[in-house]
Parts: structure tokens; C-alpha cells; sequence
């Protein structure tokens, strides 16, 4: 189960074992890229790598430290062993107290986004103080093989107060300790956090490669299936591997027909309706509903803006796409595209999710060409 | 590494019968290591081993372990884990005689005393940290020391902890002497004492973590009085053992900070206190000090030395210890509590009080420690 079993980005992997072969790892690593292209994966695999006992710069998957490590490719157990351990009614004080931290290995922690209660986990798990703190605790401590490493995911979930007590880490860098942070961007970490850390960018991966590891590892998913999957990942292998295909698209087409209707310009009960069933689907983080929006946004975009060949990243909705981008302009694309930015900005400050769509799609109709005197392109 | 701790048997049996009085012993050992602030579940249970004619119990928070033994009679080999808190409250409430332990299926423990019986569930001990092995002894220490210069040294270990390297004690060994230092970058505390460390080439330096020190402590108070304690180090890790109990501790990496730049050189302004008239007087003196500084001033003159203090809420404290000074005036200020907690540790006696100017560093001396070199080293308050 060595390096060579992850896919994609061949630099990044090619740049982390040179700096472990020759032993010159630095003290904080950045990963960013979409969510579901491997960067929690790559990361425990680097972890691997640095405990293995016997290679240095590849893991042989069979050591007791491999082994162990292992263990954290699926830390949702860990997450309800360690939510159980603290009990459901703990309090705010008791978060602190007893942070949540995976841990498998002496010398290799995961420290994830604490969704505080197992049964009834918050809206938005944060990394919080007590987990970073007792990080920077440990981190000062040697090692009982040749380096600790802290897989630090959803980065981008420290507050302020949260990341500059992990830069006092960054500042400071234990000798023998890699910190690597997982963020889904550059831009949702401070600057002083960025500067202090080694950064790689994960890319996506070809349609055609996802496919193939589709057809690799689940194979008993219906070909088509996995073509469709392949393509709505956006090259995110994660993504694809754990995508239900017809909820999927079953999603993509509501959000597409909350635009349809908001660009008739008419039947505003109807809109209600479709946005609340939206809103209150408790399956889908909204997020990852901003980001379908986003796609099928970017896909009219590329249709009303007149591009030759458009590359859709909804190609299973084509004739929808090709039939509402002919009701609809580029203006009132950009609209909403702005509009879901502040949305997506709103949701940080914990904007009720449910009456933002509303107000978006509001907008939106009242400045559909199909509902007064077109808006001058 | 063939550490009992990562040894795995095959077969999940184990069973042994322990004296209550000797088991709850060992418990009470584990206590101040077992983790109970964590969501790492494996961490509050103790790895129990059941080998030969010994049972061997660990415990462990990543950071220390803790490894200790007792006779017991042992049916089955084997090993298991128990919750460490639950396993001690219960040993404790049983009456004495012998306690029956066997290790059932899915991690099920029962436990037996007499006609009552208990039934607890541990974990998988593979999921127990694997612990490392003692390496051969480097020195042997003895007990009394090693607790004599924890204890002249511990309190003044910083409580801050983004101060990482100050968070723990620098032990010093030398062929012929020993040392510890700790500080929190306010004040610093350095006792030294005469010691033949056989089988010791050069200097060795090792930072031990706050908590290492207090567990052992604990062990060199558990210890008989003359007993001698084996110090060992590998890469990362520092061991002590006392008989059959093993402390391991990982090493606190960073650099200790260079402690003999701080020492004072040139304190020729004297003036020798006894050690429960000038503890007194601060006492007394800092209730009125104020509250958040605990500044007291100490101005030393030829009618001796004048203990002050004053706060806008609470009013002002004067004390006047008559004393022999020969030198030129001066007036220092100190943090109070600061010079409490080393009235505590020191001996009783006289106690030297050496300064330079308000703006140094002051020194202080108790000089009826016999056995200990011991010196204390408070930066001056602006008062």
C-alpha cells in the first residue's frame, strides 16, 4: 500500500518523498485542492512514510506503525469513540478540556473539525482551542520513532484566536514535529499561517483517471454510473468513490429548477417551496449545495456567453441548460453568481440558510429578462 | 523492540489471583499518569500483563508511562486492558484478602473477591500504545537526592505553555556532581549537590517535563531511604526506575536557555535573614501588597532591613528586621510569592540575601543546606 497507490499529482508525491529520503521535512506543510482529491489520504500516507521502520521514503504498509496509522484512512469510528469517551451532554468548558484528537500511533495525531455531540453534531464542527492547544503541548516532545506528524484537517476552521495559537507552533518549529494542514484554499487561512508553511496544491484529476479508479476499487457500481460520478466529482476521486449517483443528480436538478423558475420570473409559491425543500435537506451540507449552484452557473455562464464549445460540467443536463441559458443573459448569470458568493459569505456569519436562497431567487426573478423590459446586455 | 508492552499472545485468556493490598499499591502508582482528560479511549485503561509468577501493570498519556509489577498467582498467561479509574475506585472498596481477575471474550474482565463479583468491559490491547523498553542503566542516582533537587527546583517551572522549553527541569550530571535547574524566565532555581556518578564520561543534559518530575517525586518518596534509582536515556525518551517501577518519559526538545549568563556574579551587598523571621514578614507584609504585582520592597540600610508595601485599595505594611548591614543603602523590589515558594523549599536557618543594584537580579542563599548547593535567582520589581 506504498506511495504509489495514490493518484494523481505525481509532483507533490515525488516532492514529499525527496524531502523524507533526505531527511530534510519541513516543519509545515500546506495542502490545499478540492475537497475529495486526496489530500487527508496523502497526508496519513506521508505520516506512514515517516514512521514506517523499515523504508524512509515510501511505507510498507506492514509495519506495526503502518499498521497503526492505517487506521486513521477512516476516522469516522475514531470521531464516535472519542465523541462517546467525552459523553453527549458535555459542556462547553468539557470541549476544551477534553479535545477530540485520533490518534492511533503515539506519534501521529488527526485532529479534525470537533462536531461536539455524536448524535446531534453541530451545524459547523470548528478546530478548536483545546485541540490546538494540546497539540502545541505535544508537539515539543520527541518523538518515539523518527517524527511526530499532526494531520490537521479543515484548516480553514480555526478562528482567529484558534490559528494564531496554532502560528506560535509555526513560529517556533518543534525539530522533530511536521504539522500538516488540510484547507480547501489558500485564502480561508491568514497570511502569517501561509507563509510559514510548505505549500501544494492538489489539482484534479482527469475525468478518465477517476473512471478508471472507479472502475478499480468499487467495481460494482453500473458503468454508467460511474461515468456520471467520474464527471460530477470534477476530478476528486474521494468525491466519486463515495458520490450516491442518483441523489446526485436528483440535487443538481433541483437546483436547476429553482434557477428555471427564478428566471421565469413567475410563480413565486412554487420557488418557496422548491428553495425550502432545499434548504432542509439535512443530507446535504449547504455548502456543497452552494457549490452545485456554482456548476450549473458556470455551465450557463459558457452557454449564454456564446462559447463554441462549452465544456459542461453538467453535460447530463444539457437540454435543460441549453434551454434555460436561451431565456436567461450573461448579466443576469453574473447576478447570480454574485449572489451566491454573498451566500456563501453569509453562511460564515450564520445567515439563515433558507431565507438567503429565498431573498437570491427573489432577486433574481424580479431581474429576469422574461419578467419586465429586458436589462441592456 | 520486544517491549512487553507491544508483545501480543495469541491466545485472549488470562486469569491470576492478587492480593488486594498489593494490587491497589501498583493502582495508586498509575494514578497520576492514567489520562482521564482525553478522547483517546485507550488511554484511560491500563495494559495488564500476567506473565510468570508477576503481574506487570502500565499506564500510559503518550507523553509518560508509567510500568510497575506485583507477585500474584498466575493461572493463565496472558494480557488484557481495564478502565484504570473504575478498576482502582473498586480495588479500594473491596475488603482484603485476594482478588480474582480473568479476562473474558469481547474484552469483558471479571472480577472476583470472595462471593462478589464484577464485570467491566476493556479494549483490544493491541489498540494500547506500545511502550519502550528500559535500556541498560546509565547511572544510579539516589532517591533522596534526585527528590531533594525536584523539590528545590520544581515550583519555579513556568505555567505558561507557549514557554515550551520552560516547561520542565534541566538535569544536569556530572561524574562528581549533580544539578537541576528550572525557570520561568522571572525567577530561576539551581540546586546542585555532590554526587559520584559512576559510569559517567562527560556532562549530560536532559530536560524532563513537569509532570515526569512530579511522578518522580512521588517515586523516590515511595522508595525506601537509601534506595538508588537507575537513570537511563535513549533518543527520545528518559527512563527511571526504583525497584520495580519503570517511569518513562519522552524527552521535551528545544533549548533550555543559557541559565549561567543569568547567575549574578558581582552581589557584594549581603545581609543574612533567618528563614522563618524574613518568611514572616513577607507574609505579613504581602496582604496589603498589591494584588496583582505582589510587589514588596526591601530597602536594606545600616538599621537593617525594611520590609514594605502598599496598595491604593488596601493602605500600606512596614516591617523593620534589625540586622547587621555594613554596605551602601539600597532598595530592591520582589515579587512575593516568589520568595515564599523558596522559603518553602529551603532549609531552615539563615538565609543570605545577596543584591547588587535595583536593577539586578537578586540572589538568595540558604546557608545551612548542608547537602545541597542551592541557589535562587529573582529579577527585581520597578516599585
Amino acid at each position: 500500500m506504498p506511495f504509489s497507490d495514490f493518484h494523481g499529482n505525481p509532483p507533490i508525491v515525488t516532492a514529499l518523498r525527496g524531502a523524507l529520503r533526505t531527511a530534510r521535512v519541513p516543519h509545515a506543510l500546506l495542502f490545499t485542492g478540492p475537497r475529495g482529491v486526496g489530500k487527508f489520504t496523502l497526508a496519513r500516507m506521508f505520516a506512514q512514510a515517516a514512521c514506517c521502520e523499515r523504508m524512509t521514503d515510501d511505507f510498507c504498509g506492514e509495519c506495526p506503525p503502518c499498521l497503526a496509522i492505517a487506521r486513521l484512512a477512516d476516522p469516522q469510528p475514531l470521531v464516535e469513540q472519542g465523541l462517546t469517551e467525552r459523553g453527549e451532554s458535555a459542556d462547553a468548558a468539557m470541549v476544551e478540556r477534553m479535545p477530540l484528537i485520533l490518534q492511533t500511533h503515539p506519534d501521529v495525531w488527526a485532529l479534525l473539525p470537533d462536531p461536539v455531540r455524536l448524535r446531534t453534531p453541530v451545524a459547523r464542527p470548528l478546530l478548536r482551542m483545546g485541540q490546538i492547544r494540546a497539540m502545541q503541548r505535544a508537539a515539543y516532545f520527541a518523538p518515539q520513532g523518527r517524527r511526530r506528524v499532526f494531520l490537521l484537517d479543515g484548516a480553514e476552521t480555526m478562528r482567529w484566536e484558534v490559528a494564531n495559537v496554532c502560528l506560535k507552533i509555526l513560529e517556533e518549529p518543534p525539530a522533530t514535529s511536521t504539522i500538516i494542514l488540510i484547507a480547501p484554499s489558500t485564502g480561508s487561512l491568514p497570511l502569517t499561517i501561509l507563509s510559514r508553511c510548505m505549500q501544494f496544491h492538489f489539482a484534479p484529476l482527469d475525468v478518465a483517471d477517476v473512471e478508471a479508479l472507479l472502475r478499480e476499487h468499487a467495481p460494482g457500481q453500473k458503468p454508467a454510473g460511474m461515468k456520471t460520478a467520474a464527471l460530477l466529482s470534477e476530478g476528486s476521486p474521494g468525491l466519486a468513490m463515495a458520490m450516491n449517483v442518483d441523489a446526485e443528480t436528483q440535487l443538481r436538478r433541483d437546483a436547476l429548477r429553482i434557477l428555471e423558475t427564478a428566471a421565469s420570473g413567475r410563480g413565486f409559491s412554487q420557488l418557496f417551496t422548491q428553495t425550502a425543500a432545499l434548504a432542509k435537506g439535512r443530507e446535504t451540507p449547504f455548502d456543497q449545495l452552494l457549490a452545485v449552484f456554482y456548476t450549473l452557473l458556470t455551465d450557463l455562464l459558457e452557454l449564454t456567453a456564446g462559447v463554441t464549445q462549452p465544456q459542461l460540467r453538467n453535460p447530463q443536463l444539457k437540454r435543460e441548460l441549453e434551454s434555460l441559458s436561451r431565456a436567461v443573459n450573461t448579466p443576469w448569470v453574473e447576478q447570480a453568481i454574485r449572489g451566491i458568493d454573498e451566500l456563501a459569505a453569509g453562511t460564515k456569519r450564520n445567515l439563515n440558510r433558507q431565507l438567503g436562497l429565498d431573498a437570491l431567487a427573489t432577486e433574481l426573478a424580479a431581474s429576469s429578462p422574461a419578467s419586465g423590459p429586458a436589462p441592456q446586455r | 523492540m520486544a517491549a512487553p508492552g507491544t508483545a501480543r499472545e495469541d491466545n485472549q485468556a488470562m486469569e491470576f489471583s492478587v492480593s488486594k493490598s498489593a494490587l491497589l499499591n501498583e493502582l495508586n502508582t498509575t494514578q497520576g499518569v492514567v489520562e482521564r482528560k482525553t478522547t483517546i479511549p485507550i488511554l484511560s485503561n491500563l495494559l495488564v500483563e500476567a506473565h510468570g509468577s508477576r503481574l506487570t501493570i502500565t499506564a500510559t498519556d503518550l507523553e509518560l508511562s508509567v510500568r510497575t509489577s506485583c507477585e500474584a498467582k498466575i493461572k493463565k498467561e496472558g494480557a488484557g486492558t481495564i478502565p484504570a479509574k473504575k478498576l482502582l475506585d473498586l480495588v479500594r472498596l473491596l475488603p482484603e484478602g485476594d482478588i480474582k481477575i480473568k479476562l473474558l471474550d469481547n474484552h469483558w474482565v471479571e472480577i472476583v473477591s470472595d462471593k462478589k463479583k464484577y464485570k467491566m468491559v476493556g479494549m483490544a490491547k493491541e489498540n494500547f500504545p506500545a511502550i519502550p523498553a528500559m535500556p541498560h542503566t546509565l547511572v544510579q542516582i539516589p532517591a533522596e537526592t534526585l527528590a531533594g533537587l525536584i523539590g528545590r527546583t520544581k515550583f519555579a517551572i513556568s505555567m505558561e505553555e507557549s514557554r515550551y522549553t520552560l516547561n520542565g527541569g534541566l538535569m544536569i550530571l556530572k561524574p562528581d556532581t549533580l544539578a537541576m535547574v528550572a525557570t520561568d524566565g522571572h525567577r530561576l532555581a539551581l540546586a546542585e549537590t555532590k554526587q559520584t556518578l559512576a559510569g559517567l564520561n562527560g556532562e549530560m543534559r536532559v530536560l524532563i517535563p513537569k509532570k515526569a518530575m512530579d511522578e518522580v517525586e512521588k517515586l523516590a518518596g515511595a522508595s525506601a531511604d537509601d534506595a538508588k534509582m537507575d537513570f537511563a536515556k535513549d533518543e527520545s525518551h528518559i527512563f527511571f526506575q526504583a525497584g520495580h517501577r519503570l517511569l518513562i518519559s519522552r524527552i521535551l526538545t528545544g533549548q533550555f536557555p543559557n541559565y549561567e549568563a543569568v547567575l549574578p556574579k558581582e552581589n557584594n551587598r549581603t545581609v543574612v535573614l533567618g528563614r522563618t523571621e524574613l518568611g514572616d514578614a513577607v507574609r505579613r507584609v504581602s496582604q496589603l501588597a498589591d494584588q496583582r504585582s505582589r510587589a514588596v520592597k526591601f530597602a536594606v540600610s545600616s538599621e537593617g532591613v525594611e520590609i514594605s508595601a502598599q496598595s491604593p485599595e488596601y493602605g500600606e505594611a512596614k516591617e523593620i528586621i534589625e540586622k547587621e548591614y555594613k554596605g551602601e543603602p539600597l532598595a530592591i523590589g520582589f515579587n512575593a510569592q516568589y520568595m515564599l515558594d523558596f522559603l518553602a523549599a529551603s532549609a531552615e536557618g539563615p538565609i543570605s540575601i545577596e543584591l547588587k543594584d535595583e536593577q539586578s537580579a537578586g540572589q538568595l542563599r540558604p546557608l545551612a543546606d548542608e547537602n545541597y548547593n542551592y541557589r535562587y535567582i529573582i529579577m527585581p520589581m520597578r516599585i
